[in-house]
């Protein structure tokens, strides 16, 4: 534990809550103890301790949540063309969604039934161009220990976390300590790819993993978690990724090595790197690897080519949003790669503000209007290219300068959020563009 | 050796005296629902923010708050540290409180303090026994004592949690949450230490964003500012001894308390 | 096999258990939990029972919606024949057969059976199959499974709703017992087929009965008390299914006789009742038009005697995809009905086999095919859904799956593939 007190001490030097404590009243359950309380003691009336450290009433959109998490990251994983990097916390909230534009009951809070376990996780990507895979054919994962299998097979939940991006997870139970040998099996990829991803990911595989589940597990994951300043508690904004490095910026692979360096030397705020030097070092904790993980963010706008599309109101933002989720919508040249033909692509790639995360299995159309009149009304296919990552994208014949261009969002992304994320992407109005002219 | 051993003795009589006066008060703390946070026990040190006179002896109370895991187990052990200026404070009393004790009137707090005079650091750790479903309640665990220097010019010092760790009836740990102690001496200024700084630790917000493409490359410059930052923050909150602290060494007790 | 052990369960779990356990100490032990019970007998005549063997409808209860109530026990005997089939062996199978039908009513108090031949039985024979036979080797039906295949012989299935019965007929067969509620067993199986044990199974169908395995980590407390399957609802809605004339092969040898597959799966059930809410499940499980208007009730009992699903509601299912980003099982699957008709026939039963809660998915068709087609639209790769939202696909899990014929009763013990001789170029 003394090593661990250590980095803790360090930790909350760095971030103790010296400034935070007026500003934040607003955001704190605090015990309400000034109505009806009758108590003559007075250490009672000082306690002005939050009940909870939560946020209320988040706003509707991206916000930082009370904490960051940590987790111990395993061994990244081979199986045919998938490559997965499993990733292990401790059992927590978070939401799922089942249609998700506003009905009673189609986003629900998620407590874990059980604390005894872990909340396991896998990036799931492909190690030739780094593009995180943002959709689930539909894994299934079995946990065993000593060879018997524990508990029923599980298809994890797709999944958006501010600090990790786009990820499978669930929260697993777990009644014993002990080593827990798991296995992910990943059927074909279902959604189109195209790209150096075209014809890949047609066959299942299976990936195999092992961990240790005990004390030393749970002293990592818990003390490593970050509570933030008070006063950022539900503010709009969000916590930045976890690991920025090596092939989240895939679209500039010139700079790859550079990025590498950069991200090596400001990692140690992130916490997630500490148990380095902790106390938990049981050879699978390498920090080397996870430098090689990819975080889900896509290619920065200006990494795509075309006629970037202009939103009819001008926003404060570089993109235009709906539900807070940041829109780039692009008109490839006619004759590009992702069409047949001398048509013209239009890609629309919808990802959170802040960090550039996917947003998966949404539903979306275009409509074109030319002086008013319907020219075009497509369904966007999901799709998921080597280069410009996942986006929805539809061949269009007939487009011109000045046309309206209109994005229906007809059901938001139906992926499980981590907190921070679960107020944002439900409802989401349609986005209005025009082709610019020239 | 023969001043710490004499405020030891000091400190046991003065604790059992406030435990019978603390234990009618647990029970009327009813703990709030269990909103959209994850869970952490939440450590305060209480108030947040003191006007003391330079040679004045102040009390402040650290807090604590749990609701327990998800699945309805308390805690059973607390643990922490308060660390100070040693040249601004001197600590002269370290009472355990009744948290742990919530719920059942049959637990006791098997308790010890350590109080590093050099260093401006107070240590305690707690046990509840027997654990039982454990402790999820609000409630003062330990109360400090400090006598401000008698010489101390006006200034704003902090008092600071470190190492805060609660447990789990189950074994596990419980991710904690601090909160410290503000003290203006003799009208000290607000410490401004932190609130210049609007360049959150990880954090993108909305107002700062120049634009979506900006966002993750100026994560990575946050960054870097943050590492200056706790390079810098290194030897900070504990400064270097002086001559005037001569009453060096570290005073531990142990011992155990009731509510009843 | 160690027996349950008594102390430690309800009656029913007992009972149950025993079942599973199989065996003639599990009978024993079953009989005197099962004392005064007094099981109604069976026919001298067989003639006077059904030609089909799978003529189960007209002989089990109803309820008060005039839904069928499947017996409440079932037991999946695998089979594997010790030599190969001869006149000989026939008439000891059909003897085996009769008894049972003397020893107890063709009813739910007393015993329904069917006994069925997989595609690996019909390969020894130098003939094939009839054109009017579809009867393939079973096969993986999606990208996301891989089972294994029952390559064994044959197929008893047992169903009573008293577990001392299932038990009581599988020990009769395999001499572990002399009498069979009063009739005296002269001949069994034995010597014509052994018993594949490890590819036994067992289930259970029936309200109440699922949350009666909360001991198993499996299966969580907040299973709805009266739920008659694992997934929380009642199916088998008599509008939702199949009659038996429609799943019958009309014409040619096996005519009256009909196909049955069997897929068993691992069902995940901590995530379908600790994280989806109701509303989410009846979403999944019906249409997100049965979840708004709140057609189900807690456990199907507000549907009655059909599932509800209007032309209209199945027809929604591709637009329910674009516009709820959300479909349900039952509405996709419905897409399959041939002139708005059900073309499945389900008999499927719950199972703790292996300690984990399952599902042994038994549905009688006319072709095997017909189950494809419905399996098919139940993915509903075609609806662009994400996999979680798509119906109940992320809580299944498939391992095994066996394709049977079920010839009519005239044909049950040791069919040849081809009984009449006939070419099968000359079947219509």
């Amino acid at each position: 534990m003394q090593d661990h007190d250590f980095d803790r001490r360090t930790f909350v030097r760095r971030t103790g809550a010296v400034t935070g404590l007026l500003a934040l009243a607003g955001c704190l359950g605090t015990d309400d103890d000034d109505d009806n309380d009758d108590t003559t003691e007075e250490t009672d009336d000082d306690l002005e301790a939050p009940a909870f450290p939560e946020v209320e009433d988040p706003p509707d959109a991206v916000y930082v949540p009370t904490h960051r998490e940590s987790m111990r990251m395993l061994e990244p994983v081979e199986a045919g063309d998938y490559t997965i990097a499993p990733m292990l916390s401790y059992p927590h909230p978070f939401w799922i969604l089942t249609g998700g534009a506003g009905g009673e009951g189609e986003i629900e809070r998620n407590d874990p039934e059980q604390m005894d376990g872990v909340h396991m996780m896998f990036t799931l990507w492909d190690d030739d161009t780094g593009v995180v895979l943002p959709v689930d054919s539909g894994n299934a994962i079995r946990v065993f220990r000593d060879g018997e299998q524990v508990g029923s097979p599980r298809s994890a939940w797709t999944m958006i976390s501010q600090a990790m991006g786009f990820h499978f997870g669930d929260n697993v139970p777990l009644d014993d300590h002990g080593t827990y040998t798991v296995e992910v099996e990943l059927p074909p990829l279902s959604t189109r790819t195209t790209g150096q991803l075209e014809g890949r990911f047609t066959e299942r595989a299976t990936a195999t993993f092992e961990f240790d589940y005990d004390e030393a597990f749970w002293d990592h994951v818990v003390g490593e978690v970050e509570y933030l300043d008070e006063e950022y508690w539900g503010q709009r904004g969000a916590l930045e990724p976890m690991d920025h490095g090596g092939h989240g910026d895939h679209g500039d692979q010139q700079e790859h090595d550079d990025d590498d360096h950069d991200h090596d030397g400001h990692d140690d705020h992130d916490g997630h790197d500490d148990h380095d030097h902790g106390d938990h070092d049981d050879g699978r904790d390498d920090h080397h690897n996870h430098d090689d993980i990819p975080y889900s963010a896509l290619p920065a706008a200006d990494a795509y080519p075309g006629t970037l599309l202009e939103p009819i109101d001008d926003p404060d933002t570089d993109l235009p949003r709906s539900g807070d989720a940041a829109f780039l919508a692009t008109l490839f040249d006619s004759g590009s790669r992702l069409v047949e033909g001398d048509d013209r692509y239009l890609l629309v790639s919808p990802r959170t503000p802040y960090n550039r995360v996917p947003l998966a299995d949404m539903a979306l159309s275009a409509t074109i209007e030319r002086d008013g009149e319907t020219v075009a009304d497509t369904e966007l296919v999901q799709t998921i290219d080597g280069e410009y990552d996942l986006h929805y994208g539809a061949s269009l014949g007939d487009v011109q300068p000045g046309d309206a261009v209109t994005i229906t969002i007809e059901s938001p992304p139906q992926v499980a959020r981590h907190q921070g994320y679960e107020t944002a992407f439900l409802e989401m109005p349609p986005i209005e563009l025009t082709v610019p002219e020239g | 050796m023969m001043g710490t051993d004499s405020r030891s003795r000091r400190s046991l009589s003065i604790a059992a005296a406030t435990i019978v006066a603390c234990g009618l008060v647990v029970g009327l703390l009813v703990p709030a629902t269990v909103g959209a946070g994850d869970n952490a026990t939440v450590f305060s040190l209480e108030p947040s923010e003191i006007e003391a006179d330079a040679g004045e002896t102040v009390t402040i109370d650290l807090v604590a708050s749990s609701h327990g895991d998800l699945a309805g187990n308390g805690i059973d052990e607390l643990s922490f540290t308060i660390e100070y200026d040693a040249d601004a404070f001197a600590v002269t009393d370290v009472e355990h409180g009744p948290m742990l004790t919530a719920g059942d009137d049959d637990t006791e707090v098997d308790g010890s303090v350590a109080i590093d005079e050099d260093g401006g650091a107070v240590t305690v750790d707690q046990e509840r026994t027997p654990s039982g479903d454990g402790a999820k309640s609000t409630d003062t665990a330990a109360t400090l004592t400090l006598t401000v220097a008698e010489d101390l010019s006006p200034t704003t010092e902090t008092l600071e949690i470190t190492d805060a760790e609660a447990r789990l009836i189950n074994g596990n740990p419980q991710a904690s949450f601090e909160r410290d102690t503000t003290v203006h001496v003799e009208g000290g200024a607000p410490d401004d230490e932190e609130s210049a700084d609007d360049d959150p630790d990880g954090i993108t917000l909305a107002d700062d964003e120049d634009g979506d493409d900006e966002a993750v490359t100026e994560a990575n410059e946050t960054t870097e500012n943050t590492d200056a930052d706790s390079s810098g923050d290194g030897g900070d909150p504990v400064p270097g001894f002086t001559p005037l602290v001569t009453l060096g060494g570290i005073v531990a007790l142990l011992f155990l308390f009731s509510r009843r | 096999m160690t027996l349950p052990d008594r102390s430690s369960l309800s009656r029913r779990d007992y009972l149950r258990a025993l079942v599973a356990v199989g065996g003639a100490t599990a009978l024993s032990a079953c009989v005197s939990e099962s004392d005064d019970v007094d099981v109604p007998t069976g026919t001298d005549d067989p003639d006077s029972l059904p030609a089909r063997q799978h003529a189960w409808n007209d002989a089990l209860s109803r309820d008060d919606h005039g839904n069928v109530q499947p017996p409440e026990h079932h037991v999946l005997v695998a089979l594997s024949l010790i030599d190969e089939p001869s006149d000989d062996g026939r008439e000891r199978v059909e003897d085996a057969l009769e008894i049972l039908e003397r020893a107890y009513e063709w009813s739910n108090e007393g015993l329904v059976f069917t006994l069925g031949y997989t595609p690996a039985y019909f390969d020894r024979f130098d003939d094939s199959l009839p054109e009017t036979v579809d009867l393939p080797e079973p096969e993986p039906l999606t990208d996301r499974e891989d089972p294994t295949f029952d390559e064994f012989d044959a197929v008893l299935h047992l169903a009573s709703d008293r577990s001392q019965v299932v038990l009581e007929a599988e020990a009769g067969l395999f001499g572990e017992a002399d009498e069979l509620n009063g009739v005296d067993v002269e001949t069994g199986l034995t010597g014509v087929f052994e018993r594949v044990e490890d590819q036994r199974r067992t289930g259970f169908v029936g309200e109440g009965l699922p949350a009666e395995h909360t001991e198993l980590s499996g299966v969580p407390d907040s299973i709805p008390d009266e739920a008659p399957f694992f997934m929380g609802f009642r199916s088998g809605f008599d509008r939702s299914q199949a009659t038996e004339d429609r799943v019958t092969i009309e014409d040619g040898p096996f005519g009256g006789g009909t196909t049955q597959q069997i897929s068993s799966m691992d069902l995940q059930l901590r995530i379908w009742f600790e994280q989806d809410n109701h509303y989410q499940r009846v979403t999944k499980m019906f249409s997100p038009e049965h979840a708004d208007e709140e057609l189900v009730g807690d456990i199907g009992e507000a549907l009655t005697s059909t599932n509800a699903l209007t032309d209209e509601r199945i027809e929604s299912t591709q637009d329910d995809a674009r516009t709820r980003g959300v479909v349900g099982h039952a509405q996709k699957a419905a897409r399959a009905r041939v002139d708005g008709e059900p073309p499945l026939l389900r008999r499927d039963f719950n199972t703790v086999d292996g300690e984990s809660p399952g599902l042994h998915f038994l549905s009688l068709q006319e072709d095997i095919e017909a189950f494809v087609r419905v399996r098919e639209a139940m993915t509903g790769d075609d609806l662009g859904v994400a996999n979680a939202n798509n119906g109940i696909r992320s809580y299944i899990f498939v391992t095994q799956r066996g394709n049977y014929l079920i010839p009519p009763r005239s044909l049950r013990a040791l069919p040849p593939a081809n009984p009449t001789g006939d070419d099968s170029s000359e079947e219509t």
